[in-house]
């Protein structure tokens, strides 16, 4: 037997029995303790975020009002003059993908200006089915108000933000067109702070099932850091959609 | 007996209350911020200058190398290359950075996604290339590769490291060092011809004065199958090979003896074929053992059967069949079973081609007296024109990467080949000799 576990004996030999039963107490309770926290913190399932309400999701379009990037556009052949032949009548059964109109030879829709806030504003109140005039609601509403109401009213600083951040992740989200008449989604979770800045990396709570297209997202929100200020700091759930 | 004293009862009430807290916060009370796309669809590749470790006598330039990478990785329509000059990091490759490196915000900040840097070092009349390729917004290494080529080989070789750069990047390989076979007249005879993805390197694949139609890559890419019309013979199928490992000339001469061999497609796995023959003079479909061991009738219609495509996972086969008054895509398992038709608009629908994913097959359908190439969903619920143009488009194939649709056109009086995205955009004309450029059928990735 060693000198050093001697000592100890020695040590709690001299202890008293009310002391040797206190420190018998604080070690049960450490004990109990401990384990406590690993079971709830590895035993428990992280609840998803709250993204299923389709109604709590407040949709941006992104509007191409950002100039395309650095490709330049490949040259047309020129075609061939001659008048063209007549077209059969539409074909009455077929579904036409809306990203797919514009096929080769399709006439670009004129551009929409870029939009304000309030013209954002406006165009989300249209979709939501509002009838109330912007300034009233405004004035009506608290900054947090009717977060998660679905249907209800928007609140303003929320539908600004996410528009802003929309655009914001427009300017960093690679999205090619392979993506664009995909299925995949991906879910982050994003820790923004009162300034905007993003905390660590985004968590992906909900994989799209492709890595590339959950690491892009993550990309991202990485590039476009720091975001625009949030209505409140914290956890705010991303769901990236390809589509147009 | 109070067994928890007061000091481990209020440690106990902070750890519940601190994990409560993370549960809370894990349910994250905002709502979802949908996040659609912007007008981005490429990354922006930062693309260092390497750095050169052979001797000075060195034969390969770097810059060579690195310009040899550039034009890959272009290829591919999500990649766009920045210009020196944007460049806020050192335009040359210092080092290689191991896992960490501490520049990325810099290179962020030039407006970069990616960035590749690259070593590369002559001996003895071989080059070895290092490349790394990195994330820049995480700032992690996506890819850390290293290739060995004799000198004179590695600048066309640079195209399957831009391919796999590619790869590292977006998930789906590039496909800048693919192939496409075709038939051209350029030589005044109908032979298989093959050229490279952008349309440079143009070379016959066939020689002979018989008349061929209908090139099919072997798996692998190891070969050409194609139709030949001898004089006096019954049209049948051969084979150019590229590869040791595959017999050239004739195949399967004993199957369906006395009947004509009109097309021959390989199935994904390479096991067996999709032959369009002769039953009474109908056209209708077979499938028979690359082996020839075993043949089996898929078709028996009085109609005909033609124009066999495989889906990608080898389980399915689009053909055409005029069995409705009018030649219309169809579907049928492998085994010739559960046959329905796909198209049911247009008068005229034929030549299908399923892309790499599965999700989609393209078809050409007569628009008054000529041809637009749309694009069909196997369900047949779906269906959209991509290329639509007064003059016929005809004949189209994918690319590997499921990325592009390469196709035949009369739109400048005689058939060339183009080339256009997915999307719709981006149409190339590839051939620019003379002669008729048709049937195009484009490779697998390299092996």
């Amino acid at each position: 037997m060693s000198t050093a576990s001697l000592r100890i004996d020695e040590w709690v030999e001299q202890r008293s029995e009310r002391e040797r039963r206190d420190i018998r107490r604080r070690l049960i309770a450490s004990a109990i303790g401990h384990a406590l926290f690993v079971l709830l913190l590895f035993g428990l399932p992280s609840p998803p975020p709250s993204l299923s309400p389709l109604q709590a999701v407040v949709s941006v379009d992104l509007l191409a009002s950002l100039p395309r990037p650095v490709r330049a556009p490949a040259p047309t052949p020129t075609p061939v003059a001659r008048p063209p032949a007549p077209k059969p009548p539409p074909r009455q059964k077929t579904k036409v993908l809306p990203r797919e109109a514009p096929a080769v030879r399709a006439t670009p829709a004129p551009k929409p200006p870029p939009l304000d806030y309030d013209g954002a504003l406006s165009s989300l109140r249209d979709e939501l089915g509002e009838t109330a005039p912007l300034a009233e609601q405004v004035l009506d509403s608290e900054p947090t108000a009717d977060r998660s109401s679905g249907r209800g009213r928007v609140d303003p600083a929320l539908a600004a933000w996410q528009l802003a951040v929309n655009r914001a992740l427009a300017r960093s989200w690679v999205t090619p067109t392979e993506y664009r008449d995909s299925e995949l989604r991906t879910l982050l979770l994003v820790t923004v702070m009162n300034d905007g800045s993003v905390l660590g990396e985004p968590r992906v709570e909900r994989s799209s099932g492709n890595v590339h297209f959950d690491d892009n997202a993550v990309r991202a929100v990485l590039q476009a850091s720091p975001l625009p200020a949030p209505p409140a700091s914290g956890d705010w759930p991303f769901l990236f959609n390809p589509t147009e | 007996m109070n067994l928890l004293d007061r000091q481990s009862c209020g440690a106990l009430v902070v750890t519940i209350l601190l994990l409560l807290t993370r549960s809370v916060a894990a349910q994250s009370p905002n709502p979802t911020i949908e996040v659609r796309p912007g007008s981005l669809t490429a990354y922006r590749v930062a693309l260092q200058r390497f750095d050169d470790e052979g001797p000075a006598s060195a034969s390969l330039a770097p810059e060579r190398l690195r310009e040899a990478i550039r034009e890959g990785l272009e290829f591919t329509p999500s990649i766009v290359t920045l210009p020196d000059t944007a460049f806020l990091g050192p335009v040359e490759t210092a080092r290689l950075h191991g896992a960490r490196r501490t520049d990325c915000p810099e290179w962020r900040a030039g407006g970069a996604d990616i960035l590749v840097e690259g070593v590369l070092e002559e001996r003895e009349g071989r080059v070895r290339v290092r490349i790394g390729v990195w994330d820049l917004a995480r700032c992690v290494r996506l890819l850390s590769e290293r290739y060995l080529r004799p000198v004179a080989t590695m600048p066309r070789y640079a195209r399957r490291i831009a391919d796999d750069i590619v790869g590292a990047i977006t998930g789906m390989r590039g496909a800048s060092a693919t192939e496409i076979a075709f038939i051209s007249t350029r030589t005044g005879d109908r032979q298989v011809t093959l050229m490279d993805a952008d349309g440079g390197n143009v070379r016959a694949a066939t020689r002979g004065r018989s008349v061929k139609a209908f090139p099919a890559w072997l798996p692998g890419g190891t070969g050409l199958l194609y139709t030949a019309y001898v004089t006096g013979q019954q049209p049948g199928l051969f084979v150019a090979s590229r590869s040791r490992a595959v017999r050239a000339g004739a195949l399967l001469p004993d199957v369906l003896p006395g009947e004509p061999k009109y097309r021959g497609v390989f199935d994904p796995a390479g096991a067996s074929l999709a032959i369009v023959s002769s039953v009474g003079g109908a056209a209708e479909l077979f499938r028979v053992a690359r082996d020839g061991g075993r043949s089996r009738r898929l078709t028996f219609s009085p109609s005909i059967e033609v124009s066999p495509a495989w889906s990608p996972d080898g389980e399915q086969i689009a053909f055409v069949s005029d069995r409705s008054g009018s030649p219309q895509i169809f579907v049928m398992n492998a085994d010739g079973t559960n046959k329905r038709r796909l198209t049911f608009q247009g008068s005229y629908n034929s030549n299908p081609a399923w892309s790499p994913d599965g999700n989609w097959i393209a078809y050409q359908t007569r628009i008054g007296a000529q041809f637009d190439l749309w694009l069909i969903d196997p369900t047949g619920e779906v269906s959209f024109p991509i290329v639509e143009h007064p003059r016929s488009d005809e004949s189209p194939s994918w690319s590997p990467d499921g990325r592009r649709l390469v196709f035949s056109s009369t739109r400048r009086g005689r058939a060339d080949l183009y080339r256009v995205d997915r999307s719709g955009e981006n149409l190339t004309r590839l051939t620019r000799d003379g002669g008729d450029n048709t049937y195009p059928t484009w490779g697998p990735f390299p092996q």
